[in-house]
C-alpha cells in the first residue's frame, strides 16, 4: 500500500513535470499569445505576444544595440484582418559604452496592432503565430521559437489591465521640442526642454533605420544642461543609398526618469528636404 | 535651414570625378586583373565625409592591415590580397546566429549560398572567417574553439580559412561587434561594405550584391546595414 502510494506520487510528479515542460518549451524563454485583444491608449486593438524570461536571461529591443537580435512575430489572421509591425515597449539599458544593448528581463509584452475585417462580429478569432527570438545570458545565447495556433477573444480589455505593457505616445509634451540643426554641414537633431521643466535624466535611444547613421554610436545619448535649457544633441549622417522603403526617418525613444513607469515618448521624424529620388 | 541635396550631390560628384581622374593617372598598370575601380559615388563619399571619428573601419577608408594565423597554422596578411575583393566575416562556433545550430548563418546553408554566389560573381574574391573570441570563452580554449569553427565550416562543405584573433586586436581595429559581422574590402584596399551578410528574411544577400557591384565597377548599395548576432566576447 505504501509502495503503491509512492508510485502514484511519482507518476503524478512526472505528469506535472511533463505538463510544465510542454508549456514552457525547452529554453529559458517561453512565448504565448494572450487570449484576448488589448485596447491601446489610442483606441487601437492589439494582439499581445507575451514572453516570460528566466532569471539572468534577456530579450532584445527592436534595435538591440551593439549586439543581439530582436524577436520577430508573424501572425496569420482570419481573412480580412490585418496586422501591423509589433510595438516594443521601453527597454532596459544593458552593458557598457563599449558593448551597449537594449532589451528586457523577466517578461516582455509585444503589442501587435490589428484591424478587424469589415463587418466581422466574431467574438473570437483563430490566430496562428510564428515567433522567433534570440535570448542571452552573459556570454551564452540561444535561439527560441514558438509556432502554434491560438484563439483570441475579440472582447478587448483596456491595456492597463495587462501586467507590464509599457506603451508610449508619439506626441511630445509642450515642454519638449525637437529641431534639426546644421543639415548642410553636420546634421544634428536637438531635443531640448527648459531646465525648469523638471524633466530629469532625459535620454534618447536610437532605433535602427536603414540610411541613418548615428555618429555618436549606440547611445543612449544623454541630455546636458546648457544655460536655461537641457538638451540632447544627436549628430547623424544620411546615406540615401542605404535606405529602403522610401526616405529614412529619424526614430528612437525619448526616456525620462529611470523607472519603467516614467514617461517615454516615441521620436519619429521626417528629415527636412529629402531628395525626390528617395520618395 | 533647408537642405539642398541636389547641389551637394553635384558638388561631391564633381569633386570625386576630379580626384578619380587624378588617381587614375598615377595608378600602376596591372594588366587589367584588378577589379575595376568603383564609379564616383556621392553616397560613399558621404560615408567618409563627416568629421566624427569612428571606432573601427569606415566605408571608403583603408581597411586596417592585419597579420593573423589560421587554425591550420598558415599566415594571412590582408595586404597579400591587394587587387582582390576580400570578404571578412566575424565568426563564432558557439553563437546560434553564426555557427551553432541549424538556424545559424553557417548551419542553415545561408553561408554556403553566399560563398557560391561570391565565387560566381568574382572567382578571385577571397572569403576569410575571423574568430575574435577570447581564450576560455564558455570554458573553451582558443584551440578548441578553432577546431570547432573548422568543423562547422567543413560540415557546410566549405574550405574557408578561419583566422584566429584571440587577443581581439583585429576585431577591435575593425569595430567588429557581433557574429556574424561582415566587412568587405575592395581591390584598392578600402572598406566597401559593413554589416550583416543577408537581410533578416534572407532574401537579399548583401555580400553577393556588394561583390557583384564592385566587380562591375558600380557603387555598393547598401554600403552599410545593421549587423545582428551574438556580441563578440573579446579578451580584456
Amino acid at each position: 500500500m505504501i509502495i503503491s502510494r509512492a508510485m502514484r506520487l511519482a507518476v503524478y510528479g512526472a505528469c506535472a513535470f511533463l505538463t510544465l515542460a510542454a508549456t514552457r518549451g525547452a529554453g529559458p524563454v517561453a512565448a504565448s499569445i494572450v487570449p484576448h485583444l488589448a485596447v491601446g491608449h489610442d483606441g487601437s486593438h492589439n494582439i499581445v505576444v507575451r514572453f516570460t524570461i528566466d532569471p539572468q536571461w534577456h530579450l532584445y529591443w527592436s534595435n538591440p544595440g551593439d549586439s543581439g537580435i530582436a524577436p520577430t512575430v508573424k501572425l496569420t489572421l482570419p481573412a480580412g484582418w490585418t496586422a501591423s509591425e509589433p510595438i516594443f515597449p521601453r527597454p532596459q539599458v544593458f552593458g557598457t559604452s563599449k558593448d551597449r544593448t537594449y532589451g528586457y528581463s523577466s517578461s516582455l509584452d509585444l503589442l501587435v496592432p490589428v484591424t478587424a475585417a469589415a463587418g466581422d462580429t466574431a467574438t473570437s478569432i483563430a490566430v496562428t503565430a510564428s515567433i522567433e527570438w534570440m535570448t542571452c545570458k552573459g556570454s551564452v545565447c540561444v535561439f527560441g521559437k514558438f509556432d502554434g495556433p491560438a484563439q483570441v477573444s475579440t472582447q478587448a480589455v483596456p491595456i492597463a489591465g495587462l501586467s507590464i505593457v509599457r506603451a508610449y505616445p508619439s506626441k511630445l509634451p509642450p515642454s519638449i521640442s525637437t529641431t534639426f540643426e546644421g543639415m548642410l554641414t553636420a546634421p544634428t537633431l536637438v531635443i531640448s526642454a527648459a531646465a525648469s521643466a523638471g524633466i530629469e535624466g532625459m535620454r534618447f535611444i536610437p532605433d535602427s533605420v536603414a540610411g541613418i547613421e548615428f555618429l555618436d554610436g549606440t547611445g543612449p545619448m544623454i541630455a546636458k544642461i546648457s544655460g536655461e535649457r537641457v538638451a540632447i544633441r544627436i549628430p547623424f549622417a544620411v546615406h540615401l543609398a542605404d535606405a529602403v522603403d522610401g526616405p529614412p526617418r529619424l526614430r528612437g525613444l525619448l526616456l525620462t526618469g529611470s523607472k519603467d513607469s516614467d514617461s517615454t515618448y516615441r521620436i519619429d521624424l521626417a528629415l527636412p528636404d529629402v531628395p525626390a529620388k528617395a520618395k | 535651414m533647408r537642405m539642398n541635396y541636389k547641389a551637394i550631390s553635384t558638388a561631391i560628384v564633381a569633386s570625386t570625378a576630379i580626384l578619380l581622374a587624378a588617381a587614375q593617372q598615377d595608378a600602376p598598370k596591372d594588366g587589367g586583373n584588378s577589379p575595376a575601380p568603383p564609379a564616383a559615388d556621392p553616397q560613399k563619399d558621404a560615408h567618409k565625409g563627416h568629421n566624427h571619428k569612428h571606432a573601427g573601419a569606415t566605408i571608403g577608408h583603408a581597411a586596417p592591415e592585419f597579420t593573423l594565423k589560421s587554425v591550420d597554422g598558415k599566415t594571412y596578411n590582408l595586404s597579400d590580397y591587394k587587387g582582390n575583393i576580400v570578404i571578412l566575416e566575424w565568426f563564432c562556433s558557439t553563437c546560434p546566429a553564426s555557427g551553432n545550430g541549424d538556424n545559424s548563418y553557417w548551419g542553415s546553408g545561408s553561408a554556403t549560398t553566399t560563398v557560391a554566389g561570391v565565387k560566381a560573381a568574382d572567382p578571385t574574391a577571397i572569403y576569410l572567417a575571423i574568430n575574435s573570441t577570447k581564450d576560455g570563452h564558455q570554458q573553451q580554449t582558443t584551440a578548441v574553439e578553432g577546431a570547432a569553427s573548422a568543423a562547422v565550416i567543413t560540415k557546410a562543405g566549405q574550405a574557408i580559412p578561419i583566422l584566429v584573433d584571440a587577443d581581439g586586436k583585429v576585431g577591435r581595429a575593425y569595430g567588429a561587434k557581433t557574429t556574424p559581422h561582415v566587412f568587405i574590402v575592395d581591390g584598392t584596399g578600402n572598406i566597401a561594405y559593413i554589416g550583416a551578410p543577408t537581410s533578416d528574411d534572407g532574401k537579399t544577400n548583401y555580400i553577393v550584391n556588394a561583390v557583384t557591384a564592385l566587380k562591375a565597377g558600380k557603387p555598393v548599395a547598401p554600403a552599410t546595414t545593421k549587423n545582428k548576432g551574438c556580441g563578440i566576447k573579446y579578451a580584456k
